[in-house]
């Protein structure tokens, strides 16, 4: 193989050279490396030092009641039962209680104050409670668009049109991975505890960006990234030998042809190589002691969210940028009472040790957790009994913690019934425009050309949510 | 100075190589720029600097200045034109102040010293506008050819075309640029030996006739119109528009008129008398992504499609960002927020629903306009049944193997014969008994419509078991809110105790009708039904399966949402089998047998028939004939577009669906464009009026746009870099000449797109090598100013088709329902509403083209993913080309390249030696002979291979049993999975899915 690799270490700095000459304008770190798609590294931040080196974003999808979790009212339990006031809901956007009758339902859960501050949470997070001190939780959220599909679109990149790049694929155009043999971008998904809304490979598509920004989904069970495994009856050192036998040939080609892409072509081999030991040993739990296994809750490779709040970890602890969490459970337009309590049974523990686990290994510091689904839940009852809550857009919680997270705030509010974002209101652009300061980034500087325009997550808006900053 | 321009054109990648060469090369100064050239070197300055404050929006426009018109811009004291001295735009360029510097400090835009100075000399020269280069018609440049006018450009810059590529190489690109499949070594070798000077030219015109032409050039296009199986938008369903895609290639194979083709399918329905394939075609309206997610707005959802259709039109066929002007006026080019509304008031007749749910409701009902049996009401709205003769290119290649296989049952069998005596005895006995052939069930049309359906008594007189054929009746589903499901269930008395089993039709019936039954046994009948089609159903007695001696009792219809049984009737044996009733002739031939009245011949033709329709002997292959027929008269359906009462369309302003305060608009062209048309008072126009202005020759975007992008399938980069965007921020083309020459002689030929591909693949610019020297390298390194050519990796559905064909594998049988090749477990999980699972092809639909796979617009195959293939959500004209491991680890484990390799080593087993096995499978990926260094690494590797199988002999089993084909068990495995290894080898070579 010697003979041709001079050639190849040619190509690739001409390759380099050409791609950063051609990058200087968007200076996005994610595009200029090369060629080996998935091994850059950015610890300092793009436009100004980072506070966090990656993010995990724990995504709640079927959207979450604000009035269950982390928004008290008072006003709501003494009204229970009772007409919803039109002048809350007059000429508003409704789902599915479109010409039903509006009446106000009480918070299903008691709720206690934790922490210093005294922050008001329900009492079906018990866990998540002890870490009030650690989190902030914005409690003044909206967002535009009232139905599953096109609220996670929104949440994930910002427009209502599909095919927009989602955050997590920003992110890695932004600043590239800092794993050399895992992708820097990575979803799971769970379920259980309501309704499974489906959830869509869209959400954490490149969009426009280089499809090599895109996420990839992990599976637990099954190959864990679609095609690590060998074929059958294929040992890893045939592949081994296959592999460089590949790149033997293709370094030949490099000598007879002009073409900039085998470099490129040739390090994706070996990189799907190291791959192949690396995707398994990354699922491999078996290393986990018992303690920690019980910590979060879950068997191994059980396809929990637990189980997945473990994975998120060991992909943090391998230099995995940008983690997403998928729970599909949280859609309770009826039997709320019931389903709420099996998924924060299921969401509660886990998350609280996802938070713990991380802050034990000293890398809570230099991590983003953001908690919180697609939109929130009406302060109207929906359904048989009353037991359901209908979607809701204009206001909702979640809760953030990590680097550059200031614990214990509690930043927003909703007005008496729930309703409506009052103080400080906080688009998902805010929650973009934070999420990128916090790695270093100015979101209206990371751009990227289509359709003859720049283009940003945050289009052209987004303000910080100051308050929730250490 | 390169610095200062790379700024400028920082993310246009492409635009790049050409201005370091045109204007910011270090060795060209700035004098040395003849003239200032306003497309070329100003509007770029000024679209990207100015025009956000001052230009087109109203909106934004800052201190009443715009600088996108001329007059307006010295009206406003902007620029004197010809002094330098007074005027505001260079005092504020040039200032140093901050508070009066321009652009200001806080905008993230900056004028370089280069820049500036341009600005200054082009005022100096007169500021002279030019109107942008995509909006003024096209004009035929004074060349006579594309190698002309490249020549006369590589000529003045000292440089000249590389060689003509090999012609290995050559036919190779051609194959896989024409008809995305690599030629056979045979096909390499008569090429090869052809040395006449036409040798070429026959090639590329085979290359056009060939009907996989029409496969390759759907493939862009289908992007383009966001074609898909599945409705994109929260559940994701199933919906057919497969006719419509065979339109597609048909369109290309025919070569129908790019105009007729734009007509046909903007406005096929409008066309007069429209034929089937009219219809189908205008599908195109009807593809975009739908919901029926619950709870959904419809009238939200009316907007959003009506968005999306703006959005598609506009870059599919006008390469313009038509999109941006939805919320506002557009920022760069003169396209206005009423223009938006009123092109999409274009599409306000289509006959819809916004919410595809219970919510959802047409603008007026859809009965009146389902007037032909073809046409109904589906899942998604009015759907069309095409039958599938309409668009199998095989028709009577069927129809001959249809005759040929009924005519070898027609010579019957030992069995056969015995049955039909058997047969004959039992239609004697009935006929005796006076058993008629039919026997009426009372069941009008009143029940259909009731929710709870009431159970059919049968009466008393009704024939015992044993004489009963079948039970046939009709089932329809209908409604809005459920799925497609409908059950029968059938209670039968046997020694005097009364059971019950139920029959189910559709593929949801567990959630729909548990609650409707109590009877134990279930049978699944036809796994799919079409809401609104009367579906013809026969259950036969070997399906209705009862036990001996069953008497039926009653029959108990049941139903989710207002669907429908009619028609029911018991077919007993007597005239017929349980498959079939006889032919009428046929009948008639059995009362002659049977009152020995039968000519010889009479016997023997009731016989055939017999062995045909009826002997079970033979039920494989009727059963395969089946197959044949119901791929001839099956239907298949698409998405039918209605034109009804428009629905009104207003402005929205900032896009806001619920704000109704915005002016009502009526169907009108974009103004600025030339020969704009807008409806009167007395006429509104249509969507045939918006085809026939986009394919008026007059307008200057549509064959710019078609062309550009037919070149960048060719060459890799398109004239202008961004397809989706000729406009003001889009490239002014590095060789506008060769776009307007190539547009032009598209028009003028009648808008023959097999002439634009023949002048473009016969060009000596296209058979250019794409090997040169690094200096040619280093000058253009995207290859824009055209002096080789570019290599490029193929597209994902062609390195499917091309495993599939060095492999031996590949099915090339064209259209039909879409193909479900293998896919990773438990891909679809995250989908609901319904659930599902993928379910493998396990026929010779396996191994068809990539074309044809199944579309699943939120989760894409992830082979195709992978290789950068359009989810199809929205309208794209450009791919990306991404080189990732994933990439790797697909062409390396996926079961579709592992059981290639495992074809191409059968191929290899009769070779005689390595070095022939090794060629052999060189020629057939790479169309060449490996060299001598490859050669060795391959032998090297080979025989590696050859002692880790001996080890494990049974690792060599395993491996060979991956996927559905079987080798000849004559075959060493050991020796076969070896070469299978060597096979992998080859699939994954960079070469091997790269066209040179």
């Amino acid at each position: 193989m010697s003979p041709f690799s001079k050639y190849v270490t040619d190509i690739n700095r001409r390759t380099f050279l050409r791609q950063s000459l051609s990058s200087l304008g968007a200076v996005a770190l994610g595009d200029l490396l090369a060629p080996d798609s998935f091994g850059s590294v950015s610890t300092e931040g793009l436009h100004h030092p980072a506070k966090v080196k990656r993010i995990i974003h724990l995504c709640m999808a079927g959207g979450p009641s604000h009035l269950e979790t982390f928004d008290y009212k008072p006003v709501l339990a003494a009204q229970h039962g009772q007409a919803m006031p039109e002048s809350v809901t007059a000429g508003e956007q409704i789902a599915q209680l479109q010409g039903a009758e509006l009446k106000v339902k009480g918070p299903a859960f008691k709720f206690s104050k934790y922490g210093k501050s005294g922050m008001e949470i329900s009492d079906r997070f018990p866990q998540i409670a002890t870490l009030a001190d650690e989190i902030a939780v914005v409690r003044s959220m909206y967002t535009e668009q009232i139905n599953h599909d096109p609220a996670h679109t929104f949440m994930n990149t910002g427009s209502i049109i599909p095919g927009r790049p989602s955050m997590g694929a920003w992110t890695m155009y932004g600043l590239g991975s800092l794993s050399s043999d895992l992708p820097g971008y990575v979803v799971l998904t769970s379920q259980g505890g309501g309704q499974a809304q489906p959830i869509s490979a869209r959400q954490w598509h490149n969009g426009f960006l280089p499809s090599k920004h895109q996420g990839v989904e992990l599976q637990s069970k099954g190959d864990p990234v679609y095609y690590v495994g060998n074929p059958d009856g294929i040992s890893r050192e045939s592949q081994g030998d296959l592999v460089e036998t590949i790149n033997g040939l293709n370094n030949h080609l490099a000598s007879n042809r002009h073409d900039p892409e085998i470099a490129t072509r040739i390090a994706q081999y070996e990189l799907a190589y190291r791959m192949q030991a690396s995707v398994p040993e990354l699922a491999d739990f078996s290393n986990e002691p018992q303690t920690i296994l019980d910590m979060y809750g879950c068997e191994p490779g059980d396809g929990s969210y637990a189980s997945n709040c473990l994975m998120a970890r060991r992909l943090a602890e391998r230099g995995v940028r940008f983690i997403q969490l998928y729970h599909r459970g949280w859609d309770h337009h009826g039997g709320l009472k019931r389903n709420f309590e099996t998924v924060s049974d299921m969401v509660d523990k886990p998350t609280a040790s996802l938070i713990k686990d991380l802050k034990m290994r000293g890398m809570l510091d230099d991590t983003l957790i953001i908690w919180g689904g697609e939109f929130g839940r009406t302060p109207m009852s929906q359904g048989a009994g009353g037991d359901g809550r209908d979607h809701h857009i204009k206001g909702f919680s979640i809760f953030l913690a990590g680097g550059g997270i200031k614990g214990g705030t509690t930043y927003g509010s909703t007005d008496d019934f729930g309703y409506n974002a009052e103080e400080n209101p906080t688009a998902v652009h805010d929650l973009h425009a934070t999420m990128l300061h916090l790695l270093g980034i100015d979101h209206k500087r990371l751009t990227y050309k289509f359709q003859g325009r720049d283009f940003r997550l945050t289009d052209v808006h987004g303000n910080l949510i100051k308050g929730i900053l250490a | 100075m390169r610095h200062l321009y790379l700024l400028l054109t920082a993310s246009c990648l492409t635009i790049l190589g050409y201005f370091e060469l045109k204007a910011a090369d270090p060795g060209i100064a700035l004098d040395e720029i003849e003239t200032v050239d306003f497309n070329r070197h100003i509007r770029p300055i000024l679209s990207n600097n100015c025009f956000f404050c001052h230009g087109p929006d109203e909106a934004k426009r800052e201190g009443d200045l715009r600088l996108d018109i001329r007059e307006d811009a010295i009206e406003a004291f902007a620029f004197v034109p010809g002094d330098t001295e007074d005027g505001e735009l260079l005092h504020r360029i040039f200032s140093d102040d901050p508070d009066e510097v321009m652009p200001e400090p806080g905008s993230n835009k900056s004028l370089t010293e280069t820049e500036k100075q341009l600005l200054k000399r082009w005022i100096a020269e007169g500021a002279e506008y030019e109107s942008h280069w995509s909006y003024t018609p096209v004009e035929k440049p004074a060349y006579k050819s594309i190698d002309d006018i490249v020549n006369n450009e590589l000529k003045q810059r000292g440089l000249s075309f590389s060689k003509e590529a090999s012609k290995e190489t050559l036919i190779r690109r051609v194959y896989l640029d024409l008809i995305g499949l690599p030629p056979s070594p045979k096909e390499v070798d008569v090429f090869l030996k052809d040395r006449s000077s036409k040798a070429y030219e026959k090639l590329v015109e085979r290359l056009l006739a060939s009907k996989h032409y029409g496969e390759k050039m759907a493939i862009p296009w289908l992007d383009a119109v966001r074609y898909a199986d599945t409705v994109g938008y929260h559940g994701d369903q199933e919906r057919d528009a497969t006719p419509y895609r065979d339109y597609v290639i048909e369109s290309f194979n025919n070569n129908k008129p790019y105009d007729q083709f734009t007509i046909e399918q903007i406005a096929g329905d409008l066309l007069p008398n429209p034929t089937t394939k009219q219809l189908v075609a205008s599908s195109y309206n009807r593809i975009n992504q739908l919901s029926r997610e619950g709870g959904i707005q419809d009238k939200e959802y009316v907007k959003k499609y009506q968005a999306e259709r703006v959005r598609t039109t506009a870059t599919t066929f006008l390469g313009s960002t038509l999109a941006c002007a939805e919320c506002h006026d557009h920022k760069f080019d003169p396209f206005t927020t009423k223009d938006f509304y009123s092109m999409a008031a274009f599409f306000a007749d289509i006959l819809e629903k916004g919410a595809y749910t219970g919510d959802g409701a047409y603008q007026e009902p859809i009965e009146p306009y389902l007037t032909d049996s073809m046409q109904h009401e589906g899942w998604f709205g009015p759907e069309l049944a095409v039958p599938n003769h309409v668009f199998n290119e095989n028709a009577e290649f069927i129809r001959a193997a249809i005759r040929k296989q009924e005519a070898n049952l027609a010579k019957g069998s030992i069995g056969a014969r015995l049955e039909f005596e058997n047969w004959l005895a039992m239609q004697s006995e009935l006929a005796d008994r006076n058993i008629p052939s039919y026997s009426e069930i009372e069941y009008t049309t009143e029940h259909f419509d009731k929710t709870t359906a009431a159970n059919i008594v049968l009466p008393d007189n009704l024939l015992s078991l044993p004489d009963i054929a079948a039970l046939h009746f009709e089932a329809r589903v209908a409604g809005g809110g459920g799925r497609g499901s409908l059950g029968l269930e059938v209670s039968y008395k046997i020694d005097d105790e009364v059971n019950k089993r139920a029959y189910f039709f559709g593929d949801n019936f567990e959630t729909e009708l548990d609650a409707k039954t109590d009877a134990p046994w279930r049978i699944q009948v036809t796994p799919l039904l079409y809401k609104g089609v009367w579906h013809p159903i026969q259950l036969s007695r070997d399906t209705l399966n009862l036990p001996k001696g069953a008497i039926l009792v009653s029959l108990l219809p049941l139903k989710g949402n207002g669907a429908g049984f009619r028609n029911f009737k018991l077919r007993t044996l007597r005239n017929g089998s349980q498959h079939a009733a006889l032919s009428d002739a046929g009948t008639k031939l059995l009362a002659q047998v049977l009152t020995g009245n039968a000519s010889k011949r009479g016997r023997e033709k009731l016989q055939e028939e017999f062995f045909i329709y009826h002997a079970q002997s033979f039920s494989n292959q009727r059963s395969e004939i089946d197959a044949l027929k119901q791929e001839l008269h099956g239907d298949r359906y698409t998405p039918l577009t209605i034109s009804a009462t428009p629905r009104e369309v207003k402005v929205l302003p900032r896009g806001n669906w619920m704000d109704e305060s915005g002016e009502t608009v009526l169907p009108a062209s974009p103004g600025f464009l030339p020969n704009s048309i807008e409806s009167s008072s007395n006429r509104r126009l249509n969507r045939l009026d918006l085809a026939h202005w986009i394919v008026d020759q007059q307008n200057p975007l549509t064959a710019r746009t078609f062309v550009n992008r037919i070149w960048a399938m060719y060459f890799g980069t398109p004239l202008s870099s961004a397809s989706e965007d000729l406009g003001l921020q889009g490239e002014y083309p590095p060789y506008p000449e060769l776009l307007d020459w190539i547009a032009a002689d598209f028009m003028n030929s009648g808008w023959d797109i097999k002439h634009v591909v023949k002048t473009i693949i016969t060009s000596r610019t296209y058979k250019q090598s794409t090997d040169a020297p690094d200096a040619l390298l280093e000058l253009d390194p995207y290859n824009r100013l055209l002096a080789r050519q570019s290599p490029r990796r193929l597209p994902a559905e062609v390195i499917r088709d091309n495993a599939l064909k060095i492999g031996g594998l590949l099915n090339t049988k064209m259209g039909g329902k879409s193909t479900r090749p293998y896919q990773p477990a438990g891909y679809y999980r995250n989908l609901n509403f319904p659930k599902r699972e993928y379910v493998v092809d396990t026929d010779a639909n396996q191994f068809r083209r990539g074309i044809y796979m199944h579309w699943q617009r939120t989760f894409l195959h992830p082979m195709l993913s992978a290789f950068d293939a359009s989810s199809r959500d929205e309208c794209t004209v450009k791919r990306d080309l991404s080189n990732t491991p994933l990439q790797a680890l697909n062409l390396l484990n996926d079961p579709t390249q592992v059981e290639a390799a495992k074809g191409l080593a059968e191929q290899l087993m009769t070779e005689p030696t390595d070095e022939a096995r090794i060629v052999k499978a060189y020629k057939r990926a790479l169309s060449r002979s490996p060299s001598p260094e490859e050669m060795q690494f391959l032998k090297d590797f080979l025989e590696r291979e050859r002692v880790r199988f001996q080890q494990e002999s049974n690792q060599a089993n395993d491996f060979l049993l991956i996927g559905l084909s079987r080798f000849d068990s004559e075959y060493d495995p050991i020796e076969l999975a070896s070469l299978a290894s060597l096979s992998r080898a080859v699939l994954n070579l960079h070469e091997t899915i790269t066209r040179y």
